[in-house]
């Protein structure tokens, strides 16, 4: 039986990714602190859907829970690593965290939002993602691939992030399915500059990292191939087949509907100028 | 080598997708990603209907233009890799992978 947390009397920070509305509040001063200056460009008013609750615990309490597991209660899960666990209290709407030392929280919020937004459809992938004329084009890659590179040579477009973008599904229009890109807090170097809105995506990127030594190229990839590269750079800290199913789901309807090219660059001030024009 | 009346299933565990005429297969056990050309896909599908390897063959050998043999090679081949790596597992009744 998943047991409710004791009280916290910190005022819980209300926050808002993706659409998804929530409340996050922890038994630590340093946390509440952190957490009302890292996610204030995505602080709402709005009513939480979900609530999140954090508390601190001794490590050894913890029991060295490493590789990060999902664990099933029932019909509840529980997210744990080697130094959080994640349970879900009440179905899709209360959460409880506990978690060993000071730091790290920003971690947790991230695989405990992954869950959560995947749950609801969407998934979290690294990339950046800026907004063009209203659209939003993304790129995404792994570390050190050029994502912030990028960003910093946007100017002055909308940033919505350099390092982890949600994506989720919209309806369909004129018989293709809409996704968008949405801002997120986690992470990266230009987080502070980050927007918190959606746009509807018009492209994808899939940065080839090893290609520096020419200019500028773009290329298109077999189906499976750009999947394998969505995939590769999709936040899941524990995928599980259930979990994986869901993402696969979303990427084969994402690559047939959106289009997805792979991008060589150099990082030049005409780069964005080569993919206005191309995009 | 491969008996032709050996049936498998493909395992509950492995998330997969089909794209157009290729497929994706993840094992999230251990992280790998499988992603399968035209005719390694339509493998990958007729193994998960408790066909037969005969009977894989013989539909592949209907939609492929290649010489039956070569098909019969290449799919007992792939099919293996695929036992090797427990993404597809023999049904109990059948006799799977005769011994070399």
């Amino acid at each position: 039986m998943l047991s409710a947390p004791g009280s916290a009397t910190a005022e819980p920070v209300r926050v808002c990714i993706a659409g998804i509305p929530f409340s996050v509040r922890s038994d630590c001063a340093r946390h509440q602190d952190w957490l009302q200056s890292a996610y204030d460009h995505f602080r709402t008013r709005r009513r939480p859907q979900l609530h999140l609750t954090i508390t601190g615990v001794p490590r050894k309490s913890m029991r060295g829970r490493s590789p990060a597991k999902v664990v099933w209660h029932g019909s509840r899960w529980s997210l744990e690593s080697s130094f959080y666990r994640i349970m879900e209290i009440h179905a899709g709407r209360r959460y409880h965290a506990e978690m060993v030392g000071k730091s790290g929280v920003a971690d947790l919020l991230r695989a405990w939002f992954s869950h959560v937004l995947l749950s609801r459809g969407g998934v979290l992938l690294h990339a950046a993602g800026v907004v063009r004329s209203g659209s939003a084009l993304v790129f995404s890659g792994p570390s050190g691939s050029g994502k912030t590179t990028l960003a910093r040579l946007a100017g002055a477009q909308p940033l919505l992030s350099d390092e982890s973008i949600a994506i989720t599904r919209g309806r369909r229009i004129h018989g293709r399915t809409v996704f968008y890109a949405h801002g997120t807090p986690f992470f990266g170097e230009l987080v502070q500059g980050a927007v918190n809105r959606r746009a509807r995506i018009c492209d994808m990127f899939l940065i080839n990292p090893g290609a520096r030594n020419g200019s500028f190229r773009l290329s298109e990839m077999p189906p499976a191939k750009r999947m394998t590269e969505l995939l590769a750079q999709t936040f899941l800290p524990v995928p599980t087949a259930k979990s994986l199913g869901m993402v696969l789901s979303l990427w084969k309807e994402f690559v047939e509907n959106i289009r997805v090219r792979g991008l060589e660059f150099q990082p030049t001030r005409e780069l964005w100028e080569l993919i206005d024009d191309r995009a | 080598m491969i008996e032709p009346d050996s049936v498998f299933h493909h395992d509950p565990d492995v998330a997969w997708r089909l794209v157009q005429d290729e497929a994706l297969l993840v094992d999230p056990r251990g992280g790998r990603i499988y992603p399968l050309n035209a005719v390694a896909a339509r493998i990958w599908s007729l193994a998960g209907e408790s066909r037969s390897l005969a009977e894989i063959v013989d539909t592949l050998a209907q939609e492929f233009e290649a010489p039956l043999d070569r098909i019969r090679v290449d799919a007992c081949h792939f099919i293996e890799k695929l036992l090797e790596a427990r993404l597809l597992i023999p049904n109990r009744s059948s006799k799977g992978i005769a011994a070399k």
